[in-house]
């Protein structure tokens, strides 16, 4: 038995347990301390610990022994603080951590020793510093993550940006689209217009000029003919020439009004005054054809806002169509009347009437449209298109009220001066 | 009052002297300037200490417990705020505050910090009495402050405390020393305070 018999139980203790005596001399060496230090208990047995462990040999550790020799109360060495008292290695270059304790022991005759037990706490530190470093990669990925995020926020916020620029971009380019779109129907539509006037003027053009051809060539050679052909001829001449002219001026009216060269000047007029003045311009014609052309019942405190000389010539047409499609002995009246803010002219005649799909398209410029009166008296064909034009200027409205047989009615509205 | 102003003063000036010899040592082994004071020292019976601690903070705290037995016998403990103790075994080990955890490796080393105050405490007080004092293993845990006291101390039982301070980089750590003695303990460190300051009962 290397050791004093009381410590002998020692060997059965699951640490390691070394003690050394008041000469600070290794009095007891167990099982665990020999295995996990690699030192023999035959080697330090009975030696001075400073001389079996030279770096024990400072004041932080003799005074500390000291104490515990003296009785005092148990020291602690932590493993943070001293990494290990008794070098214990874990491999080829490092040592066990200890947390190591010294208790006094008393014995008979006041004999005291310092009792050491060591608790190995290698595993815990490795699992310690394992676990940081598992935690400092956790959350270096955990900010790099945040910092992807980041940028891809970053990246979604731009994209959106640049979505809704798109987006308005493409709304832009639908309108200016669609804008294009309309001013090609528009273009179209003047297109077609265009070449259809042209059509017109170029036949109504072409027949008086050559009804003026014909007659001229027949003065011109026909030696033979009588003056009362000469009249005859130089008469209907006159009236083509007439027709022409009246065309050509309706023609280019037109052609102002398009372009928007002409622009009303309005007035606040008196309707039963000016219905009263057209009346007399027209009456010639009128009584010529034994019709009745007369005004009904008009309020002569009524006014109306608008360019009076270009209602004039819409009233002028409208009450010479009247005339010109009733028969002889007929009847036109011209009225005028407040409907609501605005003042209704009404030209209604007892004249041939006519079916309401030609009702409907009497405005528009056709190729096809008769323009002969009842008795034969010609027309441009452009009258009530130009009507037209010159009310819409005005800020007016315009129907038409008609049926085959029972004669027809002629609207147009324009606001109210009061 | 259980003891009188004089008594507290020098059972103020008894602790700062054992804190003093422990700060030395300390000071060695961590190899920094520590600075260690117990300006406040305070004596309750059980149930008043219990009404003391209500206005602490109701927080976990670490505590170091070492007992001791002699002619003069009792529980000594000190105690911090686990966020104290974090603060101050990082400052002594000099590594970086890392996690809010206080694993097993820092409270080895609080273990050891705390075992030396109680110990320059608990050795001044032996030396005081001539006593030689038989001593518990020095033991480590976590709780409430109430249930530290209620755990080692009940009626009867009187409570010896002092706010002590770790002056370090500039920092001031309280942790509290807390010593739990029966009745005839107490009347021993009174009759010891008393000869010493040349009174007599």
């Amino acid at each position: 038995m290397m050791f004093a018999k009381e410590f002998e139980n020692l060997n059965f203790v699951g640490s390691g347990i070394f003690i050394v005596n008041r000469e600070k001399k290794i009095i007891f060496w167990n099982r665990i301390m020999e295995q996990i230090s690699g030192v023999p208990a035959s080697m330090v047995k009975d030696q001075s610990i400073f001389d079996c462990f030279p770096h024990l040999n400072k004041n932080l550790f003799k005074l500390r022994l000291d104490s515990v020799l003296r009785g005092g109360p148990p020291e602690i060495f932590s493993a943070q603080l001293h990494k290990y008292i008794i070098p214990c290695p874990y491999n080829d270059h490092e040592m066990r951590m200890q947390n190591t304790m010294a208790v006094a022991m008393w014995l008979p005759e006041e004999e005291i020793n310092a009792v050491f037990s060591i608790q190995d706490v290698t595993n815990e530190m490795k699992q310690i510093e394992t676990a940081r470093k598992m935690r400092d990669t956790a959350l270096a990925e955990i900010e790099e993550r945040k910092k992807i995020e980041f940028q891809l926020q970053q990246t979604v916020q731009e994209l959106e940006k640049r979505k809704s620029l798109l987006l308005e971009q493409s709304k832009i380019l639908s309108e200016n689209n669609a804008l294009l779109a309309e001013s090609e129907k528009q273009l179209k539509a003047i297109n077609a217009t265009k070449d259809l006037l042209f059509s017109i003027i170029a036949h109504d053009i072409k027949s008086p000029l050559h009804g003026l051809i014909g007659y001229a060539e027949i003065l011109l050679d026909d030696n033979e003919i009588t003056p009362e052909q000469q009249y005859t001829l130089i008469k209907g001449s006159h009236e083509l020439a007439t027709n022409l002219n009246k065309m050509i001026e309706n023609l280019l009216q037109w052609a102002r009004l398009q372009s928007d060269k002409i622009r009303p000047e309005k007035i606040i007029f008196n309707p039963e005054k000016l219905i009263t003045e057209c009346i007399a311009l027209v009456k010639p014609v009128a009584d010529k054809k034994e019709i009745s052309l007369t005004t009904s019942d008009i309020d002569n405190n009524l006014f109306a806002y608008a360019d009076v000389d270009m209602i004039t010539a819409v009233l002028r047409n409208f009450i010479s169509n009247a005339i010109k499609f009733t028969r002889r002995g007929g009847k036109v009246i011209v009225g005028a009347q407040k409907v609501r803010d605005n003042i209704e002219f009404s030209v209604k005649d007892t004249g041939v009437g006519m079916p309401p799909d030609k009702a409907a398209r009497i405005f528009e410029l056709e190729k096809t449209k008769s323009t002969f009166g009842t008795e034969k008296e010609k027309g441009t064909g452009l009258g009530l298109v130009l009507c037209k034009e010159l009310i819409l200027k005005n800020n007016g409205t315009y129907r038409v009220e008609s049926l085959p047989g029972e004669g027809t009615t002629f609207c147009f509205s324009l606001p109210s001066g009061d | 009052m259980l003891l009188n102003e004089k008594q507290l003063d020098l059972l103020r000036e008894l602790l700062n002297i054992g804190i003093g010899k422990s700060s030395a040592t300390l000071h060695e082994l961590v190899n920094r300037p520590i600075r260690l004071s117990v300006p406040v020292v305070q004596l309750h019976s059980h149930s008043d200490f219990l009404q003391v601690i209500e206005s602490k903070p109701q927080i976990n705290y670490l505590t170091v417990k070492l007992g001791f037995m002699g002619s003069f016998s009792g529980i000594s403990q000190i105690v911090f705020p686990v966020d104290s103790a974090i603060t101050l075994v990082s400052i002594l080990t000099g590594e970086e505050r890392e996690s809010p955890d206080f694993d097993a490796i820092k409270a080895g080393t609080l273990n050891e910090v705390a075992n030396m105050l109680l110990n320059g405490v608990i050795g001044t007080l032996g030396e005081l009495l001539g006593d030689h004092f038989q001593y518990s293993l020095p033991s480590f845990h976590e709780d409430s402050l109430k249930k530290i006291v209620q755990f080692n101390s009940g009626p009867g039982n009187y409570i010896l405390y002092g706010e002590s301070h770790f002056i370090t980089d500039d920092k001031d750590i309280e942790g509290d020393i807390i010593i739990i003695l029966e009745m005839p303990s107490l009347n021993k460190l009174i009759l010891v305070l008393n000869n010493m300051l040349g009174e007599t009962v």
